[in-house]
């Protein structure tokens, strides 16, 4: 895009009729990401755009980012632990991805017909074994 | 009583406060936040743009954990759109995850008005126009999109 000399617009304005596209793109459905907007591209949904969706919130688990599945905090209370900490360890799957154990087995007994998934990337879910890691 | 789902959609309903997702907005009905209220607005530059179109969310005990029930309340002309709103799309069906949540379930219907998926057809009439004659499709769905605003005015004032 050039940038326009013009005694009378705002560079808004130029935007807007310069490159009618992006107008789309902003108010196009995207995820509530803190990203740049510019970066979205178009409407097109399927699954694996919606990978992305979980990616940019929920990481690696570093302390003080929450479980992907019940939004609480790593180290907080998930909803059915009684206290924060050991009654609600976080788990780690292969693949990486963490949640509170209460808020992942919950998920995956409840999805008994299909081989278990990560709800993030959703390759087969295995816990992944704590080698001194521990939880949090 | 406050149950996992119910913490759950708080957080949802405030994450939508902070940070609301362009073109889409939802909250519980004031008496049950286990049933909300959304709206969808037609995204600019495709034929759907000017439309305000609603929908209702019926949530249940086993939420996030199981998808919620979504229907357009606003009569649609859509391919992935049955006549009585009801809408087909995986991520509310076998492709759910309970990492989703209110404003990433509206936001992928929204993507969906203007991608439809022509392989599961809810309703054939739309997919069969959308795939051979795009034209007569778009003034379909200008249609609808007209009949959206006739429904805001003459339909309650809550959202
Ligand atoms: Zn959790
Ligand atoms: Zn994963």
């Amino acid at each position: 895009m050039v940038v326009e000399t013009r005694s009378h617009g705002t560079s808004a304005d130029v935007q807007r009729v310069r490159s009618p596209s992006i107008d789309v793109v902003d108010v196009s459905a995207r995820p509530s990401a803190s990203t740049a907007s510019e970066g979205a591209t178009s409407l097109s949904i399927d699954v694996k755009t919606w990978r992305a969706v979980g990616a940019w919130t929920w990481g690696a688990g570093d302390a003080g980012d929450v479980c992907g599945i019940c939004r609480i905090a790593y180290d907080g209370c998930p909803p059915d632990a009684k206290f924060p900490g050991d009654d609600s360890p976080v788990v780690w799957g292969r693949c990486g991805h963490a949640f509170h154990l209460q808020c992942i087995t919950k998920w995956l007994s409840g999805n008994a017909q299909d081989a278990p998934r990560c709800p993030i990337c959703r390759g087969a879910w295995e816990f992944k074994e704590l080698e001194g890691t521990g939880a949090g | 009583m406050s149950t996992p789902a119910r913490k759950r959609l708080m957080r949802d309903f405030k994450r939508l406060q902070t940070d609301p997702p362009a073109g889409i907005s939802g909250t519980p009905s004031e008496s049950n936040i286990m049933s909300w209220h959304a709206v969808i607005f037609g995204p600019e530059g495709t034929p759907w743009e000017g439309g305000t179109f609603k929908l209702t969310i019926a949530f249940s005990e086993e939420y996030p954990n199981k998808a919620p029930v979504v229907k357009f309340v606003t009569k649609m002309f859509h391919p992935n759109v049955y006549n009585d709103g009801s809408i087909c799309l995986d991520i509310l069906q076998n492709q759910w995850s309970p990492i989703y949540d209110v404003g990433a379930i509206l936001t992928s219907i929204q993507s969906l008005l203007c991608d439809p998926n022509p392989n599961s057809p809810a309703n054939s009439e739309a997919a069969a126009l959308y795939n051979e004659n795009r034209r007569a499709y778009n003034k379909r769905v200008a249609a609808v999109v007209e009949d959206s605003w006739m429904e805001i005015g003459a339909g309650t004032g809550a959202g």
